[in-house]
């Protein structure tokens, strides 16, 4: 019988690290200050 | 989304390619598999010692000697200090950095370090090899080395998830193969299939050589 050694269910990443996060969100805060703020699209 | 609502399957035993651009997250993926990233939504299991191969001289401590690293290494993997001692040699050998042993890993070049780490990674019979692109930095000579090494892993039950923008490590290593594009899995399939797509994909001109031979 052939065993599994690797199963993934539905795994997603949003961000690979910390500083990621807080790059995303230093420019958030920019774009909302200089009204430049645009929502991401939506994902289909 | 690095990597967006991935399923996937690999059997014991099995010789996964994984092709793809940069930044399509072949990387990331192999990171959630071995556990130094968590996924924010989703499981993952793995059944088995993972020895994974994903960063130049990733897993080291380079301040320490090349043979401390082999033995700290090895007892990640669950080996004993004892056992690991008595691998050194042949894994000294193998990556032909005998001179080398009282050095510390910073002091290595990274085809040192590569050798190092493929070396001990694969000395150690894990269930499953993870190698990284860590072989591209390695000379023809340990290239060889390395390939044959990777042969013999191909009769055991050794489950090998190999990234490599190189065509012709894949064709020869593996016999599925996985297309990532964007965090996402594009195509998976037999070899020959997904790499002649991800070609005409890439490089629709055919400027590329010809493709080798699958030799299973």
């Amino acid at each position: 019988m052939i065993q599994e050694s690797i199963r993934l269910d539905g795994v997603s990443l949003w961000r690979r690290t910390q500083e990621e996060f807080s790059y995303d969100l230093k420019k958030t805060i920019f774009s909302l200050f200089n009204g430049q703020y645009r929502q991401p699209a939506k994902k289909w | 989304m690095v990597i967006d609502n991935i399923d996937l399957t690999i059997n014991c035993g099995e010789k996964v390619g994984i092709i793809g651009a940069n930044g399509s997250g072949k990387s990331t993926m192999l990171k959630l598999i071995s556990g130094i990233l968590q996924p924010t939504t989703g499981t993952v299991r793995v059944k088995g010692a993972i020895a994974p191969l994903i960063e130049l001289g990733a897993g080291f401590d380079t301040e320490l000697t090349v043979i401390d690293n082999i033995i700290l290494y090895g007892v990640m993997l669950g080996y004993s200090q004892l056992e690991m001692r008595s691998r050194a040699k042949d894994i000294l050998e193998f990556a032909e950095l005998e001179t080398y042993a009282s050095i510390p890993v910073k002091g290595l070049s990274s085809g040192m370090t590569a050798r190092l780490g493929f070396a001990i990674a694969t000395d150690v019979t894990p269930n499953i090899l993870i190698l990284d692109e860590v072989l591209s930095v390695g000379d023809i000579s340990f290239k060889n080395k390395c390939s044959q090494r990777m042969k013999d892993f191909w009769q055991d039950d050794v489950t090998i998830l190999l990234v490599s923008h190189s065509m012709d490590m894949i064709c020869e290593n593996c016999h599925k193969v996985i297309w990532m594009e964007q965090g996402r899995i594009k195509m998976i399939g037999q070899t020959q299939d997904v790499i002649n797509q991800y070609l005409e994909c890439v490089d629709p001109t055919g400027m590329s050589s010809s493709l080798p031979q699958v030799n299973q």
